[in-house]
């Protein structure tokens, strides 16, 4: 996709949260008549309203540039980025490594810590390899001893109370 | 006051407490170095322990954690693009990309000397006008606040490259995601969706190990066949001549003076500093546009402000009881843990304790960079470990580093959250930088700006007509309109440019 259609679209959905936000702030509870000065809803109106000029300056931009191949120089960096390639995309290990973190982070107060993360080390490491089924005893090992290692450090050590779960 | 710190000298030149401030730097250090611990984070678990000490030895391995939890971060922000802690955040800029030009030695050289001697000059200073500057700083009001965090915000121009509008935006998007949670002052739930969960707001460490760390993690899965670098350790060269270490000499005295600064301010620490020392080195480059490719200026510019703002931070909380970062608000914990009163008048009663922290800093500060330069081949190996199995590890202390917080699995939610969160902006290519600094700085420029409008009795006046404020707004805005005239002029520039090639052809 091409770099101006992409803002287009990011101005269009940041300008949506910030009428969003913006109308939320009028459910904000408060004193009756609160003290002198501005309230809680006025910081917020104020950083929504913002938002909403600077997404659509986004769109603004990004329309007038609509056909232009610009030149895109990286935020952090100050390198310019090269346009990448679609098909070095992998939005399959990509989803797959969401959803393997969101089931972690479910499962971790049920099962435990430990039990969790020797699952979630095994099945992220395996993809992050490309399914290299030969590293599989590795991958495993290496995932049992670092979960039982970060269980025990932080919770004997620095007496994080990590989840036990089941196995408490 | 030679005297006073020769005496704190000897209350903690024991070999007890000299090995508890060797052991608080090595700790320190790893829990900096690795991505998701932080120095915050390492204080706090320790505090506990320190309980059965004299203040002296509690405080002394609190101040070794501080040191080494600060310095730490810049390993794996060399190594592998990750900031350890907030305050390396822009050591990774100029660090990782030096790693992979095979100057990693260079990188840690230059990293470690300006950490060491930006940590000296700010201990020094804390030494000398801790006391007197706490007087004026006594003066500071909320109208005064308000300006110096406009100031601080409006240097998100500079961190936001080429689209200025994006850099705002997200910087905005920081503050608003600060504003989840309850209203500073009256404490009314925002943005709650009536879950109570939400109350306390996020916590500034899931949102920061999700930006930087989750999202890095999301990406690499994303790309296919990222693998490790393969780097020969014995090729690396440490050895850097002294002339290129003088070439750095004002860049580090800029860093190490605004390092100083932010951290004296309360509220702001590390984290700020070496972001804000970043861009005014990368603005009074003589080649700005080295940076970010992997110049040493960039390094030492992070590096040294980082570690000068230990010193800052410090300023505030031992002459006024003010904590300057997050960090130092754990140590005031600790000094009401050993029954020491903080405030004006903590140095005039605890003179031994004070002198005694002091010296365990200034030797913390010398552990800190043996401890760095003989460790470095041994941080250097992290290369060769593969990232399919360096990433999911580093993803579970994410996890430990966001529950270990506050106990709960809201922060791990909120972590992955915001590692999305990240991951999208990435994509659509709005840099994170500027969401952070708003992140930290909008609950404060609320803070004062209400506290000052209950002061004025609802005038808005003050702001302008106080005369610091009336300074820092009006450096505010004579900064915000050269960087609009300076890419005005640039645009135009290549508007020309382009102009010609038509015209060519």
């Amino acid at each position: 996709m091409v770099q101006s259609k992409v803002d287009f679209i990011t101005g269009g959905v940041i300008a949506a949260v910030a009428a969003i936000m913006f109308i939320m702030t009028f459910s904000f509870e408060e004193f009756a008549g609160a003290g002198v000065g501005v309230g809680v809803e006025f910081m917020p109106r104020v950083i929504a309203v913002l938002m909403l000029i600077t997404a659509v300056v986004i769109m603004i931009n990004a329309y007038r540039n609509r056909d232009k191949q610009i030149k895109v120089i990286d935020g952090e960096t100050g390198l310019e980025v090269e346009e990448e390639d679609p098909n070095s995309k992998n939005y399959k290990k990509l989803s797959i490594s969401l959803g393997a973190m969101i089931i972690y982070a479910i499962l971790t107060p049920f099962i435990g810590f430990l039990l969790s993360s020797i699952l979630y080390l095994i099945t992220q490491m395996f993809i992050l390899s490309d399914n290299d089924k030969k590293k599989l005893i590795v991958i495993g090992t290496i995932s049992i001893v670092m979960s039982v290692i970060v269980y025990f450090i932080f919770r004997n050590v620095f007496y994080v109370m990590l989840p036990q779960g089941i196995i408490g | 006051m030679i005297q006073s710190l020769l005496e704190g000298f000897g209350n903690v030149l024991s070999i007890s407490t000299i090995l508890l401030i060797l052991g608080g730097t090595i700790l320190g250090l790893i829990f900096g170095s690795i991505p998701g611990l932080t120095a915050t984070m390492a204080v706090a678990i320790c505090l506990p322990i320190t309980y059965g000490m004299n203040p002296i030895a509690g405080m002394s391995l609190l101040m070794g954690l501080y040191i080494g939890g600060v310095s730490g971060g810049l390993i794996p922000a060399i190594l592998l693009k990750l900031p350890g802690t907030p305050s390396s955040i822009a050591t990774t800029f100029d660090g990782y990309p030096l790693a992979q030009k095979g100057e990693a030695g260079k990188a840690f050289s230059f990293a470690i000397i300006a950490s060491f001697l930006g940590g000296l000059v700010s201990i020094l200073l804390l030494i000398m006008v801790a006391p007197p500057l706490g007087q004026v700083a006594l003066k500071f009001g909320p109208y005064e606040y308000f300006a110096i965090v406009i100031f601080s915000l409006t240097l998100i121009a500079s961190l936001s490259g080429d689209s200025l509008p994006k850099g705002i935006l997200s910087g905005l998007l920081g503050i608003g995601f600060a504003m989840v949670g309850s209203a500073p002052i009256d404490a009314f739930p925002r943005f709650t969706f009536g879950i109570s969960a939400f109350d306390a707001g996020f916590d500034l460490m899931p949102v920061l190990i999700g930006l930087f760390a989750i999202s890095e993690i999301l990406l690499v899965a994303e790309k296919r066949g990222y693998q490790a670098l393969k780097v020969n350790i014995k090729k690396i060269n440490y050895k850097v001549p002294l002339k290129e270490y003088l070439e750095e000499k004002w860049n580090f005295v800029r860093s190490a003076a605004i390092g100083i600064g932010i951290g004296i301010l309360p509220g702001i620490g590390g984290g700020t500093a070496n972001l804000i020392a970043y861009a005014a080195a990368k603005n009074s480059a003589k080649k700005p546009e080295e940076y970010g490719k992997g110049t040493p200026g960039g390094v030492v510019a992070s590096e040294t402000s980082n570690n000068a703002a230990i010193g800052g931070a410090l300023i505030p909380l031992m002459s006024l009881g003010i904590p300057g970062d997050t960090v130092t608000a754990m140590l005031l914990g600790g000094l009401v843990l050993h029954g020491l009163q903080p405030g004006p008048l903590l140095i005039q009663n605890n003179a031994p304790v004070v002198y005694g922290i002091f010296a365990a800093l200034l030797i913390a500060n010398v552990f800190m960079a043996i401890l760095l330069f003989a460790g470095m081949r041994g941080f250097v190996r992290l290369l060769s470990i593969p990232q399919y199995i360096l990433l999911p590890i580093i993803m579970t202390l994410c996890v430990v580093g966001a529950y270990g917080v506050n106990n709960r699995m809201f922060d791990v939610y909120a972590l992955l959250f915001f590692g999305l969160i990240g991951y999208l902006m990435l994509k659509v290519r709005i840099p994170l930088t500027p969401l952070v600094l708003g992140f930290i700085l909008g609950p404060l420029l609320e803070t004062n700006l209400r506290r000052g409008l209950m002061l004025s009795q609802g005038d808005f006046m003050p702001f302008v007509t106080q005369p610091i404020a009336a300074l820092f707004l009006l450096v505010t805005v004579v900064s915000v309109g050269w960087k609009i005239y300076k890419s005005f002029k640039a645009k135009q520039k290549m508007k020309e440019s382009n102009e010609k090639v038509a015209y060519d052809n």
